[in-house]
């Protein structure tokens, strides 16, 4: 089954859009009107509506990644689904916070924003070679509030401290928007291969949760195999529901999947499909300890 | 070395030296609730707080964060127009009439914050002919990502 058939069958569609650069506006450095200060550099920005701080860029006579505004810190390359995890989490400035896969970083400094730069941000990266990348995002970011460990987040659950919100920005396959060979590269690729991790890091999540604290699940992957079905699984084996995101973009999550009946409550998750939300493929799910 | 490097610039007390602590060669600013986490935990952090600098080879390289601190006291500034700006971030010296303005009276050997407007772009040295030698810069940020990238890029292409 190829994955337009697979994606037609789950009620989507395999739809290239043209997407435009987005970047996010961090106002743990921004003080200064920064748009307007682009504006005057000829740079075309339009705000995103449903992302807090995101701006689409229509037309830059340079490279944004390149710029002062980049290199201060004022701005930061930002996919705007890749936004929206954040604002499900809600971060307020009194808050303990974990990010359980935290390079490069992106996230972890949005989640500094919005507490900002206040309450206590732990972030987690597994992987080695991506430590200098969450390093120097965290530094350019002006993030102050943040203690990052290169460990395994799925066996942390020892650790004597727990949290009043988790973010799992779980490893995963991506989706097709992400390059041009993505479907060539991963045609014969099984796409169950990081099932593992995500369910540990769901379950190494809940012991460290406080009484109604919440997690956001979220992958940029489009397959069910990765994220409602996941969900299904963590709402029949772990204490935790599955609630609301409060979002007003994208599809509800699925509850029939290839003839599968899923927990009614996977319908609250929120699905991105490219052609519908003009961002890239994304998945969102919020899960509350019981 | 943090506070030689801050001696440089003024005599003000900009980071309280309880709050600073160092990682290997790297050096930030705590809060003591974030030093109590990092005391907790079984694991030693890679990244806490403010990033002050990083020592390497012998000198100290400030962060941004301390950059501005040290923007914001009582030291010796000059001011460059923008496409002076954009040539100090790529490593260049600060020639002398893309200076706009100085502040407190920049001589010859003085340690100098380069500013773009209200931005600290980095450091230099006065020079005899006025010209401010190129010490540090925020492009630094870039080049370190980029060869972060290539290291990653290698590593990936070694193991696939």
């Amino acid at each position: 089954m190829t994955f337009a058939q697979k994606y037609e069958k789950i009620g989507g569609k395999l739809v290239q859009v043209n997407l435009k650069p987005t970047i996010r506006l961090n106002t743990l450095r921004a003080s200064a009107n920064i748009p307007d200060r682009l504006a005057a550099k000829n740079v075309k920005l339009s705000k995103i509506p449903f992302a807090k701080h995101g701006y689409r860029v229509e037309s830059s006579p340079f490279s944004l990644g390149a710029s002062l505004e980049y290199l201060r810190g004022y701005i930061t390359p930002q996919e705007a689904a890749s936004q929206m995890p954040v604002h499900v989490l809600d971060p307020k400035p009194r808050d303990r916070i974990l990010d359980m896969a935290a390079a490069p970083g992106v996230k972890t400094s949005q989640i500094a924003q919005w507490m900002e730069n206040k309450g206590e941000l732990v972030a987690i990266e597994k992987n080695n070679l991506r430590v200098p990348s969450l390093k120097n995002n965290l530094e350019r970011l002006g993030v102050t509030n943040c203690i990052a460990f290169n460990t395994d987040a799925s066996k942390v659950q020892d650790w004597r401290i727990s949290f009043d919100k988790i973010l799992i920005d779980a490893p995963c396959m991506g989706n097709y928007m992400q390059s041009k060979d993505w479907l060539g590269k991963n045609m014969g690729a099984d796409f169950k291969k990081n099932n593992p991790t995500q369910k540990s890091l769901l379950a190494a999540a809940v012991p460290m949760l406080k009484k109604n604290g919440s997690i956001v699940y979220a992958t940029c992957s489009l397959e069910p195999e990765e994220n409602e079905m996941i969900i299904d699984w963590a709402l029949r084996e772990l204490p935790v529901r599955c609630v609301e995101t409060g979002l007003q973009i994208g599809d509800p999550g699925l509850t029939s999947v290839f003839g599968k009946n899923l927990t009614k409550e996977v319908s609250n998750c929120r699905r991105f499909w490219p052609y519908k939300t003009q961002t890239e493929g994304f998945f969102i799910a919020k899960l509350v300890k019981k | 070395m943090i506070e030689p490097f801050i001696q440089q610039f003024t005599d003000e007390r900009i980071v309280n030296p309880n709050d600073v602590y160092e990682l290997g060669e790297e050096v930030f600013s705590v809060t003591p609730n974030l030093f109590q986490i990092g005391k907790d935990l079984p694991r030693k952090p890679v990244f806490v707080g403010a990033f002050l600098g990083r020592r390497k080879k012998g000198y100290f390289v400030p962060g941004i964060h301390l950059l501005d601190l040290l923007a914001k006291s009582k030291t010796k500034k000059v001011f460059v127009n923008n496409k002076a700006a954009m040539i100090f971030v790529y490593g260049k010296n600060v020639l002398k009439q893309s200076i706009t303005k100085s502040e407190r009276n920049p001589k010859q050997g003085d340690w100098v914050l380069v500013m773009s407007n209200d931005d600290c772009l980095g450091f230099g040295v006065v020079q005899p002919d006025g010209t401010v030698r190129n010490v540090f810069d925020i492009g630094d940020y870039l080049r370190r990502e980029r060869s972060t990238k290539k290291y990653l890029s290698f590593h990936h292409k070694k193991s696939s």
